[in-house]
Order: structure tokens, then sequence, then C-alpha cells
């Protein structure tokens, strides 16, 4: 023995630190070579690629956000690839919020070992969920953990209040979902601050702390006021906020489904576990509250508003970056086993992670090395030329082969409201647009929605003024011709794949929703044709001619039927069939099938004639005329 | 006196944590009736159609569900308080 016990235990710890901060380099060196990379990426052709590409390409082109192309985020994630310096944060960000994180978890996590781990982890982190997710939301996280640890104490200043108030509202000015998020967020710590400390509370200091944090975002807000009038798009910013409501109808998906996946099911996890924490520490074991507590709290006040984001849309990936940050306080709370087993365990789940994001960045570059993959769009640009296009569903890069301004609408998914729809008709329109390309690879832009139900309106305006012209690998290539019907045979390009799509088709669980909630606005006098029997019901049809313009077919079906599906039949006057699969309806209320969202029917027509795979499943079927537009 | 006190705790703890294991299997079992209560979503005015309306998916169900879930924590707090106050 060199050295005595004492030495010896020292060297040892001097030598874990310097390991520890060789690795924080080597990981935040991946972090930066990661954001590098990301930033050379381009042209990729699945649906959110060619929409980054496409926003891309409109800042490059001048065109404004909000009033010329839809954009739901701030100006900075619009503009960060356009404006040179923006770019430069960009590149930085990451490691920026890594070192912020530095800064505030250093006042919390006072052992230097378990601070290097969680930053080496939280390294491993970024590079798991991927740059662009921590980069979206990271600003959020880091400054929810900040505004805790200085507003949720005694004696916080009136500068930190001010402070938060300027952060917040310089965030809504770059990006702003995430100032919208702060400034719910900070208000919450105000209260609770003013809750905790109530003994001390006085409402003179609780206006001027509530004044100080308005003026600091107000002076945060100069940015983007000055942007909107300069630009002159107020009402259009107005506008784009106000209508982000719609986004959840057509974006919802099941949440309770994704727990399925382990990062959301840590994520809530954790959460819970969190709030269970705080409940023992503050209510059973009544514990001293201190900057631990408050980080948890913070970041499970994060978790929460990001939690209403992911219930509508998943976004699971992203938010397990505040769940890792959760955990790395709940083990710092679990102060036993810090040094033994926690370090350990970070570092063996960082290097996990840097294996995933290893071969996640090896298999991308092995399937996009191909140089053919726009192959089949350069050839459409070939074929068509300088003419004018719209891409139907979803592939908006087209607008950027073609140097052409795009519609304000890139693609269907967004344009789901009837009224976005009718503004992607309006470009149709206006800029005279001689072609549209039909992906034939793409019959739902996503979730699984058809996109003839997903914009019913937009297809029936394509379908009855745009033709099959050319095919060219898996576009359809529609040409602008007056007077004819998509339907008949006259072109000799084979269409036939996508008129099959059209002619089948399945409205699942809508006309019983439809039913559902609108029966009541059934008018029974405006009754048409009716038939308890199918030869009644085509008798009856024989009999009175019915046009499917406004028309409803209202099926009534009988007890204990419900979970079974039908297809209904139905013939046209010019001998054409259209075949419609559905969910069945109880008996308490009928389905009700709107024939203008009938692909067949998108062109008014005669019904010559029905048949149901299950006509002796329902106890009535009528057809009736509506001009209420209330139905789907 | 101090590890009594501790040991109180913890049995509020593991008390609190079996009524949570409870009300988690109770709402595992009855998952699918409990999502059959909730009505279809309403196609709205705008027409807007996505996966809940195509698929007749309950649009406040994983609202429900996940408050129940995080909440379930103060819930069971409470009844480890009342069982404690009236069932000794």
């Amino acid at each position: 023995m060199f050295f005595s016990d004492h030495y010896e235990k020292k060297i040892f710890q001097i030598n874990v630190s310097l390991f520890l901060k060789v690795l924080l380099i080597i990981f935040l060196s991946l972090v930066f070579i990661a954001t590098l990379l990301s930033l050379e990426i381009k042209d990729l052709l699945n649906f959110d690629s060619q929409e980054l590409t496409t926003w891309e390409y409109s800042a490059n082109r001048g065109l404004l956000p909000y009033k010329d192309v839809f954009y739901p985020y701030g100006i900075f994630s619009y503009y960060y690839k356009s404006i040179a310096i923006l770019k430069m944060i960009y590149m930085f960000e990451s490691i920026a919020l890594i070192f912020g994180f530095y800064l505030v978890l250093r006042k919390i996590i006072k052992n230097k070992n378990y601070l290097l781990s969680s930053l080496i982890f939280l390294s491993a982190v970024v590079l798991l969920i991927g740059n662009e997710s921590f980069v979206r939301y990271g600003i959020f996280y880091f400054l929810a953990l900040y505004f805790g640890q200085i507003l949720i104490k005694k004696n916080a200043s009136k500068s930190a209040f001010f402070i938060s108030g300027l952060l917040s509202g310089l965030t809504f000015s770059f990006f702003f979902d995430l100032g919208a998020y702060l400034i719910v967020v900070t208000s919450v710590f105000i209260f609770v601050k003013e809750f905790l400390f109530r003994k001390y509370f006085s409402l003179n200091s609780f206006i001027i702390s509530i004044l100080f944090f308005t003026g600091g975002i107000i002076i945060g807000l100069i940015p983007i006021v000055i942007y909107l009038s300069n630009n002159m798009i107020w009402t259009d910013f107005i506008d784009s906020l106000l209508k982000i409501k719609d986004y959840s109808a057509y974006a919802k998906t099941p949440y309770l489904h994704s727990l399925r996946s382990w990062p959301a099911l840590i994520n809530l996890l954790v959460f819970i576990a969190a709030v269970w924490l705080l409940i023992y520490e503050q209510a059973i074991k009544k514990t001293k509250i201190d900057s631990i507590t408050v980080g948890i709290f913070s970041l499970s006040l994060v978790f929460f508003v990001l939690l209403q984001k992911s219930i509508i849309r998943s976004i699971d990936l992203s938010i397990f970056f505040v769940s890792s940050l959760i955990l790395i306080l709940i083990f710092y709370k679990l102060v036993i086993y810090r040094n033994r087993v926690f370090i350990p365990f970070l570092i063996l789940m960082s290097f996990i992670f840097l294996l995933n994001f290893m071969v996640r960045t090896n298999n991308f570059y092995a399937n996009n090395r191909s140089d053919n993959l726009l192959s089949s769009y350069l050839n459409v640009k070939t074929k068509i030329g300088n003419n004018k296009i719209y891409s139907y569903p979803s592939d908006p890069i087209f607008y950027k082969i073609f140097n052409q301004v795009p519609p304000y609408y890139f693609a269907t998914y967004e344009s789901g409201p009837v009224y976005a729809q009718q503004k992607d008709i309006d470009y149709l329109e206006r800029q005279k647009i001689k072609y549209v390309i039909f992906n034939l690879n793409n019959w739902s832009v996503q979730d699984g929605v058809p996109n003839y139900v997903r914009v019913s309106y937009l297809s029936r305006y394509i379908f009855n003024n745009y033709y099959p012209k050319y095919r060219i690998d898996n576009f359809l290539i529609l040409e602008r011709q007056k007077n004819k019907d998509f339907f008949d045979n006259f072109s000799d390009i084979d269409a036939s794949l996508l008129k099959q799509n059209l002619l089948t088709i399945n409205l699942e669980k809508i006309p019983n929703s439809e039913g559902f909630h609108k029966n009541k606005y059934l008018l029974p006098s405006k009754k048409n044709v009716s038939g308890k029997t199918l030869t009644e019901l085509n008798a009856a049809l024989n009999k009175n001619e019915f046009t499917s313009k406004n028309g409803l077919v209202i099926l009534y079906f009988k007890k204990g039927i419900e979970n079974k599906q039908s297809k209904l039949t139905i013939k046209s006057g010019d001998g054409l069939k259209s075949t419609i699969a559905f969910n069945n309806c109880p008996y308490d209320y009928p389905c009700i099938i709107n024939l203008a969202n009938v692909p067949l029917f998108y062109k008014d027509r005669i019904i010559k004639e029905l048949s149901l795979s299950n006509f002796n499943e329902v106890e009535r079927v009528d057809l009736i005329h509506s001009a209420n537009s209330i139905f789907w | 006196m101090r590890g009594n006190k501790s040991m109180t705790h913890l049995s509020i703890f593991f008390e609190s944590s079996f009524y949570f294991f409870v009300l988690f299997f109770l709402f595992v079992l009855t998952f699918r009736s409990l999502r059959g209560l909730f009505p279809l979503p309403e196609i709205p005015t705008s027409k807007s159609v996505g996966y809940s309306h195509y698929f007749g998916y309950p649009f406040y169900f994983d609202n429900f569900a996940l408050y129940l879930l995080i909440f379930s924590p103060i819930l069971c707090f409470f009844l480890t308080i009342m069982r404690r106050k009236y069932f000794r």
C-alpha cells in the first residue's frame, strides 16, 4: 500500500469524476453531431419530412406563415433553416439547453458525480428521442424547471417575476405554443407559492408580483408584435390561433392504446410516482419543501400540460425527456442508494440509448441511400413540364419540384375542416391548376381514415372536374376537363384501381354517429321512398324517380345486431354500382348515410336499386331529401 | 416515538398503494364497458373527420381514464384517511 485508505478513496473519487467528465464530453459531442446531421437531411419523402421541406421552401420563397401558408407553430421553426443566425442558434440549442439544465440542476443536486451522470443520461435521452423532438419542447422544460426554482420560495424577488414574464413572453414570440404553456405553468407557480407560504401572504406583494410578471410578458411579446405589424398579418395570425382547436377534431387518436409503447408507459408510471411522492411528502410526512420537491412539482406540471396534447395525439417520445428528468430527481431523493445503484444505472441506460441511436442512424442511412427515391417525382415533372399542379392527397414536395407557390394547406390532413377544403378548391380555381397528381399508394393520409372521408368536399370537386390523363409509376395525373363523368370509360389510362376504390367504400361508424347525434334533424314529412322489404323498396324506387342530390339513406335496424357490419349496394340509373360498408346501428336510432359523400354520387344521379347484405336484420329503409347541411 | 411515526406513515403509504392497485385492476377489467358508456363522437359543423369519428372512439374517454389514473393517488390517500377515521 503506497497510500493511506483516505488518499486511496480520494483518488478513486477523482478517477470516477474524471471518467464521468470525459463521458459527458463524448455524449455532448454526439448530440452536436446529431444536430448537424439533422440539418443536412434533405428531401425525404415521408409525410412529415415533405411538410417540413415545403415549409422551408415557402420560407425561402418569402411566403409568410399564417397568411400565405398554414403553419401551426411559432416563427422560429418556420425560419430557422432560411435565416443564417437562426440556423446557428438551432445548431447550438441542444448543447445550450443541456448547459442550462446543468446550471439549474447543480443548485438542486449537490452530489457532483450524480450531477455528471444525470447530464450524461439526459444527453443520451436527447440522442434517443432525436434532436428535433428535444429542441421542439426543450425550452419549455428548461424554463419551467428554472421558474419553479426562482418563484416557489418564501422570498422570491420581484425581478424573478419580471424575468419569468419576460422569458415567457419571448418564448411566445418565437414558439407561441410553448410560450402559452409557460404562461399557464408560471401562473400556477405564482398561486402555489402564495398557497405554500400563506403565513407570509400579503395582498399588496401578491398584486405587485402579478404586475411584474404581466409587465415582463408584455415586453417579451414585442418581437412578435413587430413581426406581425411589419407584415400586416395580425388577423391571419389570430385566425390561425383560433382555428387550432379544429386540429383536435381531425388529429385525435386513442391515447390509451399508445401505452403499449415503452416510453408512454414509463412516462405515465414516472408521473404517477411523482404525484405519489409529492402527496406522501407533503400530506403524510409533511416534510419541508426543498428544491428537489419544487423541481419534481415543476416538471410534473410540465408533464401534465403536455399530456393534454398527448391525449389528442401521442407525443410520448418527446415527453420522455421530462420523465427522465423527474426520474433523476426521484432517484436523488432516495439518498441511500444514490452512489452505489443509481449512478451505474444512469450510465448503463445512457449506453443502451446510445446503442439505439447508432442502430437507428445506421438503418436510416442504409434505407435512404438510394439516389432514385425522387425519381418518380422527377418523372412527373418531366412529363407535365411547366404546367401548374395540385398534389392529392399529400406530396407537397411537388410544389418545390415545380417551383410553384403551394396552396395554403399543403396536405389533405390539415385541410380536413370544410373551410380548409374550400380554400384548396379556391386555389385550384384561382391558379387555374391544369393537373392534379394523385398518389395511388396513398388512400389514407393518416390514421387509417380514407381520404374520401377526410376530405369529401375536396374529393368531390376533384373527381367532378379532373379526369385521368397519364400514369407515371404510382402517380395518376388527372387533367382538368369539363362536362365529363369520372366513372365513364373514356380514358386510355388504366384508372381501374382508383375507380374500384372509389366504388367500394367503408364508412365504418360514421352512419352510426350521424344517427345518434343528428336523428333529431330528420323531418318525417320529407320522406320520399320507403320500404320494409327489398322488393317493396325497389318497387317504390321504380315508381318514384329519386335523385341523389341532397339524398339521405336512413336504415332502421332490428334489436341485437349492433356489432355487425352491413354492406349496402346502390345501383344508379346509368348502371353503375357502389358498395358502402358500415357498422350497424342499435334499435334506438337509425344509421344515416349522406349520398353526397359517396364518390359515385359526387355527380347527381338517379337511384335505381338498393340491396343490403343483411336486409333481414333491417326493419325499414327510407330514402329522403334533406337540404339541411348539418349532416356529414 | 419517531420510529412509530414513520411506521404510521409507511402503513398509510402501503394502504393507499393497495387501494390504487384495486382501482387500477377494476379499471382494466371494466375498460370496454367504461368506454361504451361514452357517446360516439359527433362530426362537428366544420365537418372535420378524424380517427375518432371514423372508428367511433369516444372523444373524452382518454381524458377521463387518464385523470382517474393520475389523480388516483389523491383519491386513495383520501380513502385511507377516511378508513382510519371511521373504521379503526
